[in-house]
């Protein structure tokens, strides 16, 4: 049984030191970790990425060639727009046609104007015109907001980039330190699994010798009894001797135990205890 | 124990009743950098090209068109009826019965031949819808060159031809030169 809870605990350990250096997911499938190696690890890639994200981000900027050509186009865009209704920036709708009527007067007495212009709308009323100025409008400012974002990743992007720097030494030193406490882990229970054959193999040496000077004990009674070899005495004075620190041996053995026992039971039920939440990990682990 | 409380609040963090998120308890305001840049290419990488072209070509292609139809007579440009009726009559050889010229009772005047909606029909059957290229030159006067039927007004006379209310007289004294007729000339 000895043997069997170790070999349980060396699993479980190792699993979940395992899982936290190589990642694993969830029983249910619904999440994951990735493991602190591997988070290292595409951290690196990023941070060697960021430089050619940065390159791309530079192209983006207010200031490249291309933006000031976009951003020139669409401003030229939106005042030749706001001119479509009367050749005026920001004029308004166009004059309204004024049809003479009636129709079929050689004289007309009456005019009646055209419904098209509020149709046709301007840049600052509306309509048709109005529409195409907001769209082109939206673009632009959608762009400019695109452009002006990359040239704050840009001028961010050192910071990005000693940010990275900084977390994969943080995650190195933390990786360290489960890989040393896996290294630890290791250690202990292979002494304790070497350790308890020992144990097991004395248990099994004591309880075979007390059986042997048992019987050496009860050989020498007969033939005292029944054969009158009275020198046997000494057998009985050595198998005495020898019993008398065998039971010595397992009081002990026992008050050993009763000692080892609750505080084995109580190590557990703290453990148990602690990592059952955060606050109690956080708590216990404090105060002791 | 685990005095080290930087190590503590990493292992605490994957226990029971905390976010789970070792991430951000390893990485901090270093977390936070990343999930920017991630905001930024995210916001960068939605923006549709295809998409906001479309957008712009759509609401240029209105603008356009409506322009385009109000030009042609596509659509009605007045609401008044009764200037509405007066093109109707015009539309109507038969409210023209003094005008006894070839082709005349074959023809209808309207704004556009294609008007969208109708507000003024066309009422010869089998017309031939002609364009200003079909009735331009000589074939409007002649009534040549399947000029006759469904006649466009706005096609026909915004041609470098009619540039002028006698020019359009003109045409339309050469095209219908009966005596009768005069009245629809004019």
């Amino acid at each position: 049984m000895i043997t069997s809870t170790y070999n349980s605990v060396s699993c479980a350990s190792s699993i979940i030191l395992d899982d936290i250096l190589n990642g694993n997911v969830t029983l249910d499938g619904s999440s994951f970790f990735v493991g602190l190696n591997q988070f290292y690890t595409q951290l690196g890639n990023l941070n060697t990425n960021l430089t050619s994200i940065n390159n791309t981000m530079a192209n983006l900027q207010p200031s490249s060639s291309n933006m000031t050509s976009i951003t020139n186009s669409a401003t030229t865009a939106l005042t030749n727009i706001a001119m479509i209704p009367n050749n005026v920036n920001s004029g308004g709708n166009m004059p309204a046609i004024a049809y003479s009527t009636p129709f079929n007067s050689a004289s007309p007495t009456s005019t009646i104007n055209s419904i098209f212009p509020n149709i046709l709308g301007s840049s600052t009323t509306g309509g048709y015109v109005g529409g195409l100025y907001a769209a082109v409008n939206s673009a632009k400012t959608t762009i400019t907001s695109i452009s002006n974002s990359a040239s704050n990743f840009v001028s961010e992007a050192s910071n990005y980039q000693s940010g990275i720097t900084q977390l994969q030494s943080t995650l190195s030193n933390f990786t360290n330190l489960i890989k040393d406490t896996d290294n630890s882990f290791y250690s202990t229970l292979s002494s304790g699994s070497t350790n308890t054959n020992y144990v097991l193999t004395g248990m099994k040496v004591l309880y075979a010798s007390t059986i042997a000077v048992a019987s050496l004990m009860l050989l020498g009674v007969l033939l005292i009894s029944f054969c009158d070899k009275i020198n046997c005495r000494y057998l009985l004075y050595f198998a005495c001797f020898i019993l008398f620190w065998i039971g010595f041996l397992g009081f002990a053995l026992s008050i050993l135990f009763s000692l080892l026992t609750p505080t084995v039971y109580y190590s557990c039920q703290f453990m148990s205890y602690s990592l059952s939440s955060s606050a109690n990990f956080n708590s216990s682990f404090y105060d002791i | 124990m685990i005095t080290d409380s930087t190590s503590r609040g990493y292992i605490s963090t994957c226990l029971p009743s905390s976010t789970g998120d070792l991430a951000t308890a390893l990485g901090g305001s270093s977390i936070s950098a990343i999930q920017n840049l991630s905001s930024a290419l995210t916001s960068i990488g939605n923006f549709n090209i295809t998409y906001q072209a479309n957008l712009l070509l759509t609401a240029m292609n209105q603008v356009t068109t409506v322009i385009s139809n109000y030009q042609s007579g596509v659509v009605n440009d007045i609401s008044d009826t009764s200037s509405i009726s007066i093109l109707t009559k015009i539309s109507n050889a038969s409210a023209y019965s003094r005008c006894s010229t070839s082709y005349f009772a074959t023809d209808s005047w309207i704004p556009s031949v294609v008007q969208s909606l109708t507000y003024v029909g066309c009422l010869v059957a089998n017309a031939n819808n002609p364009t200003s290229a079909i009735c331009g030159g000589a074939n409007f006067t002649s009534a040549g060159g399947s000029c006759n039927g469904c006649l466009d007004i706005t096609s026909i006379f915004n041609t470098g031809s009619y540039a002028n209310k006698a020019a359009v007289l003109n045409a339309l004294n050469n095209r219908y030169s009966a005596t009768g007729c005069s009245t629809f000339n004019n």
